[in-house]
């Protein structure tokens, strides 16, 4: 059986294949205006490396805020049980219990029972403190591609404090920064700590309780990473491929929908 | 629009050839996005006023403002008796005689314009702040919000960017719209992608921006709301010289709101007002000063550049 996953996201549109409960293949793109446009090009990347064409999959799965934009899907599902899913399925030897899901737009804190089922869940899609948008706007601030942020922030010895929550006097406070000739690898991990704080305070609202999984797309920069371990004073996991694991969730519901269907 | 002839204070400075003698102060107020430089002339006079974005060096800014302005005015510094500085920079601007929070100097400023006012309402650059006003315009209570941008003056800077509009036709653009649209966003980064996407859909900027202005006048309101005020209310800060905020907070609330002919100079008034005057007992002003400086200067980067300067 072949399925997909597409998570359009605010940001960043994902697709996974699955074929037989595996990956086979994946597609990641800017989201863009054209939500439809994008499904399809990124869907038909997916496809060229799992080397499959599309009349072969036989259902698609869409989530993400743009869900209901495409036209690709057979059916949507809200992000945060196809980002349950993709956790169960990733990490159903790993215990986990607390997802701390980061978007471009958004902020998930997810907490699952012994069996994995979501028992609560927070969600911050209010203010952009705290999400992807802060990290990409104040990369674009300091000049330093947003794939570096994490290497560069593990040089700091001294993180600067950022004292705003605003996105937008946090831009203004750190272009101060770097007019005061802070350096950029101690800006850098100061916005991870403002960052990780924003977070951990959320996730200490719905319960942290270990194991602890990371994902989403800024879940791929290391000092984010790094940051969010020091603010919770224990380890996370993060899997290797954070961005997709919602898509994967996705998928794997599609493949729970085809089989009801077929059943039926 | 803002009758001017009712306003005092401007327009006694048609008077200006008139006040050659008398003494001269100037108030200083360096806000978030704009600094605002005023010269008062025997206290109650407005001569002269000047308004520039804020730099990275808001002290060297303000000299060569006030220095232009004296220029301007033909004013020798000498017969300046005080120079007083207010706003979040206030600190940075060491060539003041003293300065003031810019609370009490706003309120100082609402009082001196509108003496009824019972709330005076800031709504600035970065912030939005209510007083509360008791006798003499002192403050007996207040309320800040510097923590989120959304519905502040640089929210409808970001705004008008994102449309392509000059922050000075706003108001009156947004006040052509018949279709008024609906915002969803609260955060001042989210919200300008939505804007920009209404754009892509076609959306006409005045039906946009009439959106935008109702959620300014919502907020500004529900600020208003919780000092539970019956009026009237003095409203000042940049976003005053919106003239559709205004009428749409005006309809919503139900009640008197002034704003006066310069409203973002209304915390430069009030600094200049606080030089030195035997009427006026400072020390009422000190408890809320405090309480003040600890809720606000706690790492605001003004009070980060001073304390780098210092080392």
């Amino acid at each position: 059986m072949i399925t997909a996953g597409v998570d359009l996201g605010s940001t960043y549109l994902k697709v996974v294949i699955l074929k037989d409960k595996k990956r086979v293949g994946y597609g990641v793109a800017p989201t863009g205006h054209d939500h439809d446009l994008t499904s399809k090009q990124v869907l038909d990347e997916a496809l060229l490396m799992s080397d499959l064409k599309k009349d072969e999959i036989d259902y698609i799965v869409s989530t993400g805020y743009g869900r209901r934009v495409t036209s690709l899907a057979n059916e949507t599902i809200s992000e945060i049980s196809a980002n349950a899913r993709g956790v169960q399925w990733l990490g159903e030897e790993l215990g986990v219990r607390t997802i701390i899901d980061i978007g471009g737009q958004d902020t998930k804190v997810i907490a699952l029972d012994d069996d994995l089922q979501i028992i609560n869940f927070a969600m911050n899609d209010k203010c952009a403190a705290g999400t992807g948008r802060f990290l990409e706007i104040l990369a674009r601030v300091l000049d330093v591609p947003l794939d570096d942020m994490g290497a560069l922030s593990l040089k700091s010895k001294d993180p600067v404090d950022i004292t705003t929550t605003c996105l937008v006097f946090a831009k203004s406070e750190v272009a101060n920064l770097i007019f005061q000739g802070y350096k950029k690898e101690d800006i850098i991990a100061g916005i991870h700590k403002a960052v990780a704080r924003r977070l951990v305070a959320m996730a200490k609202k719905v319960g942290i309780r270990k194991v602890i999984f990371f994902d989403g797309g800024p879940a791929r920069n290391i000092g984010m990473v790094a940051a969010m371990e020091r603010e919770l004073g224990m380890k996370m996991h993060v899997p290797d491929m954070p961005q997709i694991v919602t898509a994967t969730g996705a998928a794997l519901l599609a493949v729970n929908r085809f089989e009801e269907k077929g059943s039926s | 629009m803002v009758d001017v002839a009712k306003n005092p204070v401007i327009a006694s400075s048609k008077n200006l050839a008139a006040s050659a003698n008398g003494f001269y102060d100037i108030g200083i107020d360096v806000g978030a996005i704009s600094t605002k430089v005023l010269i008062l002339h025997n206290a109650k006079d407005i001569i002269g006023k000047k308004v520039l974005p804020t730099t990275m060096q808001p002290d060297k800014l303000a000299k060569k403002m006030m220095d232009l302005l004296l220029k301007e005015q033909g004013i020798k510094r000498e017969a300046v008796k005080h120079i007083i500085a207010t706003g979040q920079g206030r600190k940075v601007i060491d060539f003041a005689d003293m300065a003031r929070t810019e609370i009490t100097a706003f309120a100082k400023g609402a009082y001196f314009l509108f003496p009824q006012a019972e709330v005076a309402v800031d709504v600035g650059g970065q912030g939005i702040r209510v007083m509360k006003l008791g006798e003499m315009g002192i403050v007996s209570d207040f309320r800040t919000n510097v923590k989120c941008s959304s519905c502040t003056g640089c929210f409808i800077d970001a705004m008008a960017i994102a449309l392509d509009v000059g922050i000075e036709n706003v108001g009156e653009l947004s006040s052509s719209s018949l279709n008024p649209e609906t915002i969803s966003t609260t955060c001042t980064i989210f919200a300008e992608s939505e804007v920009v996407s209404l754009v892509a859909k076609g959306k006409k900027k005045e039906d946009i921006l009439a959106g935008l202005n109702a959620m300014v006048a919502k907020k500004v309101g529900a600020v208003i709301n919780t000092t539970r005020t019956r009026g009237p209310v003095f409203l000042g800060g940049g976003v005053g010289l919106n003239v559709d905020v205004i009428r749409k907070l005006k309809e919503r609330l139900a009640m008197d709101i002034y704003v006066p002919a310069y409203p973002q100079f209304v915390g430069a008034l009030g600094a200049a007002l606080f030089a030195p005057n035997p009427l006026i007992e400072e020390e009422e002003y000190e408890e809320y000063e405090d309480e003040e400086e600890k809720s606000q200067e706690k790492g605001s980067f003004f009070s980060r550049l001073r304390s780098r300067r210092e080392k």
